[in-house]
């Protein structure tokens, strides 16, 4: 491999990184404050009082910026940038769903009881729904890092955001004032988080979708022929 | 691309979450199972 060819792939994986560390930070200052918020700590709060009112926009800005982000890396080394940002949605989204789906597989009442509040399913079908839906998270959400069938996984994953964004319109629409209830079961009577939900979502649509353009290979194979 | 898809996968995956679905229904402890059939109580609106 020539000199420059190397350092272009260097540069490439560099723009790269911090793309998706940008976007990773605001994917977390939107949705998961509690784990990480750049607006609420000590010494931005020092100079900034009225910062922790700017999660959201904080947020979204360094999503933009992320995404901005990958168009040099892109230009720099097109094939390169493509496999690493395969690599990393596919092992974000899947994580992503694998950790969602957790708490509602150990805990199905407490998950019935989320679903019911958004009265949006008729009655009966409640249950049922809150007893397969983080099955298909789990098992979708790992069949995308583990098999090749990136296509059909994504299918089903856009099917769930699908489901996801219009369950918390309607929620908004109707003001019910509820938790999302997407990575937690507590406080199912808590003031709605639906709007931040709403916003991750709606985010996370576009890389997931992106997913649909590439083969179907697996994860491992990606690996072995990035350069 | 509705043919591309592999749908035995689909179809496979999709009856595996529902048994997994049944078989963590009848795991869970008695607080924490639903019935097959039914919903959960509607809370009210926090103020």
């Amino acid at each position: 491999m020539k000199p420059l060819a190397t350092r272009h792939s260097l540069l490439a994986i560099l723009a790269v990184f911090f793309a998706t560390v940008l976007f990773t930070l605001g994917v977390f200052e939107i949705s998961f404050p509690d784990v990480f918020s750049l607006t609420e700590m000590g010494f931005v709060l020092e100079k900034f009082p009225h910062a922790w009112k700017y999660g959201l926009h904080i947020g979204i800005a360094e999503v933009v910026l992320g995404a901005l982000l990958i168009i040099p890396a892109w230009k720099i080394n097109r094939s390169l940038t493509e496999r690493i940002l395969e690599v990393l949605i596919r092992l974000g989204i899947g994580g992503m769903f694998i950790f969602a789906s957790v708490f509602k597989i150990a805990d199905p009442k407490g998950f019935a009881v989320l679903v019911a509040q958004y009265q949006f399913l008729p009655h009966n079908l409640v249950n049922l729904w809150a007893l397969i839906l983080p099955q298909i998270e789990f098992w979708f959400g790992l069949a995308l890092i583990v098999t090749p069938f990136v296509k059909e996984c994504v299918l089903v994953i856009l099917a769930l955001f699908a489901s996801f964004i219009i369950a918390l319109v309607w929620a908004l629409a109707l003001d019910l004032g509820i938790t999302c209830g997407c990575f937690q079961i507590d406080g199912a009577q808590s003031k709605a988080e639906a709007w931040t939900a709403l916003v991750r979502d709606l985010i996370l649509l576009g890389p997931t979708a992106w997913l649909l353009t590439r083969e179907n290979k697996s994860l491992y194979f990606s690996l072995l022929t990035m350069r | 691309m509705l043919k591309k898809l592999n749908i035995k996968f689909l179809i496979g995956l999709g009856l595996f979450c529902i048994l997994a679905a049944v078989a963590n229904n009848l795991r869970a402890p008695k607080d924490k199972s639903v019935e097959w059939i039914g919903g959960q109580e509607v809370l009210e609106k926090p103020k």
